[in-house]
C-alpha cells in the first residue's frame, strides 16, 4: 500500500518538475523570439518625438548614394 | 483549467478591500509614499539636478519594490497554508488558476493604488518646470509592469513555504538577482562556463534593463513581452507549486 503511494509521490513530484522546467523552457523562448522578432515596434511617448526618425531624415536616408564617404576635421 | 473572469473579479474585490480592512494598507501605503519621496528629493539630488523630469524619482522604484513588494506578496499564500485557510478557499467555486490570477491581481492594483498616489511629485515637477509628460507617464508604465514582475515572483515563493518570513527573504534574494542580472554580481557566476549567447542571454533578463529602457520614453514591444512572460511564467509556477503542495 504504502509503496503504491510512494510511487505516486515520485511521479507527481516528476510531473511538477517538468511542468516547471517546460515553463522555464518557453519563457527563455518567447523572450528570445521577441528579441529577434520585435527589432523596430517601439511606441515613442517622448513630448518631442525624440526616438522617432523625422520625415526629413528619411528623405534623406531615401536619397543616399552608396557608397557612404565620411570625412573628419580636427 | 477554467478562466471564469467574473469569479475572478470576486477573488479580486474580496483581496482588495481586505487590504483597506486591515493596516497593511496605512502602513504601506504611508511608508512607500514617504520613502519614494525622500529618496526622489534628498538621496536623487532632485534639485540640484535642475532639471525638469521624474528621473531621480523612478530610478528608486526598483530598490523601494525589492523590500516593500515581497512584504505584500509574502502573505498572499504563506498565511493561507499554514492557517489551513486555503481548503477553505477551495471550497468555493473556484479553479486554482482563478484563485492564483485574482489574488494577483488583487495585490497588483493595491500597488497600482499606491503608485497612483504619487501624483503629487508629478503636479511639482510641472509647476516647478516643464517636463516631458508622455516619458512620465512611460516611467510610470514600466513601474507597474516591473511591480508587477515582482509581485509575481513573490506569489510562487509565498506558495512554496509556510513560514512567511522565509518568503519573504528568498522573495527578496531572487528579485534581487533579476534586478541584478545585467551586472558582473551575477554575470560573473555563469561566464567561466556558459557559452556566450548564453551569458547575454542571462543579463537581457534584468529587470532594470527593460525598466530603463521603458523609462527613457519608448515602449518597445519587446519590454511589454518581457515583464507580461514573467508574470505570466511565476503566476503559473505559483498554481503548478500549490497544486503539488495539495497533497502534502
Amino acid at each position: 500500500m504504502s509503496q503504491t503511494l510512494g510511487m505516486e509521490h515520485m511521479s507527481k513530484r516528476l510531473l511538477t518538475g517538468t511542468s516547471l522546467g517546460m515553463v522555464a523552457l518557453l519563457f527563455f523562448a518567447v523572450n528570445v523570439l521577441s528579441n529577434v522578432a520585435f527589432k523596430s515596434a517601439r511606441l515613442d511617448l517622448t513630448e518631442q518625438q525624440l526616438y522617432t526618425l523625422s520625415d526629413g531624415t528619411r528623405k534623406i536616408l531615401a536619397n543616399f548614394e552608396e557608397p557612404l564617404t565620411l570625412r573628419f576635421y580636427y | 483549467m477554467g478562466f471564469n473572469v467574473r469569479r475572478i473579479g470576486i477573488i479580486l474585490t474580496r483581496e482588495l478591500t481586505s487590504y483597506f480592512a486591515t493596516p497593511i494598507a496605512a502602513v504601506f501605503i504611508v511608508i512607500f509614499l514617504l520613502l519614494s519621496g525622500s529618496f526622489t528629493f534628498y538621496l536623487g539630488n532632485f534639485f540640484p539636478r535642475g532639471q525638469a523630469d521624474l528621473l531621480p524619482f523612478f530610478n528608486f522604484h526598483p530598490w523601494l519594490y525589492l523590500i516593500l513588494i515581497p512584504a505584500l506578496s509574502m502573505r498572499l499564500w504563506a498565511e493561507e497554508r499554514k492557517e489551513g485557510t486555503i481548503e477553505l478557499l477551495f471550497t468555493f467555486p473556484l479553479t486554482l488558476m482563478e484563485a492564483v490570477v485574482g489574488k494577483f491581481l488583487a495585490a497588483w492594483c493595491f500597488t497600482a493604488i499606491a503608485l497612483a498616489l504619487t501624483f503629487p511629485i508629478w503636479i511639482t515637477v510641472n509647476i516647478l518646470g516643464n517636463p516631458d509628460n508622455g516619458v512620465i507617464i512611460a516611467g510610470y508604465i514600466g513601474s507597474l509592469l516591473m511591480a508587477g514582475g515582482f509581485l509575481a515572483i513573490g506569489s510562487c515563493i509565498s506558495a512554496l513555504t509556510k513560514n512567511q518570513v522565509i518568503a519573504f527573504v528568498i522573495s527578496v534574494m531572487v528579485c534581487l538577482g533579476f534586478i541584478l542580472s545585467g551586472f558582473p554580481l551575477v554575470l560573473d557566476f555563469f561566464s567561466g562556463w556558459a557559452p556566450d549567447f548564453f551569458v547575454s542571454l542571462i543579463s537581457s533578463f534584468s529587470f532594470l534593463t527593460h525598466f530603463q529602457a521603458i523609462s527613457n520614453g519608448v515602449i518597445d514591444v519587446r519590454d511589454i513581452v518581457y515583464f507580461v512572460s514573467v508574470i505570466g511564467l511565476w503566476l503559473f509556477a505559483t498554481a503548478i507549486v500549490l497544486e503539488m503542495k495539495k497533497a502534502e
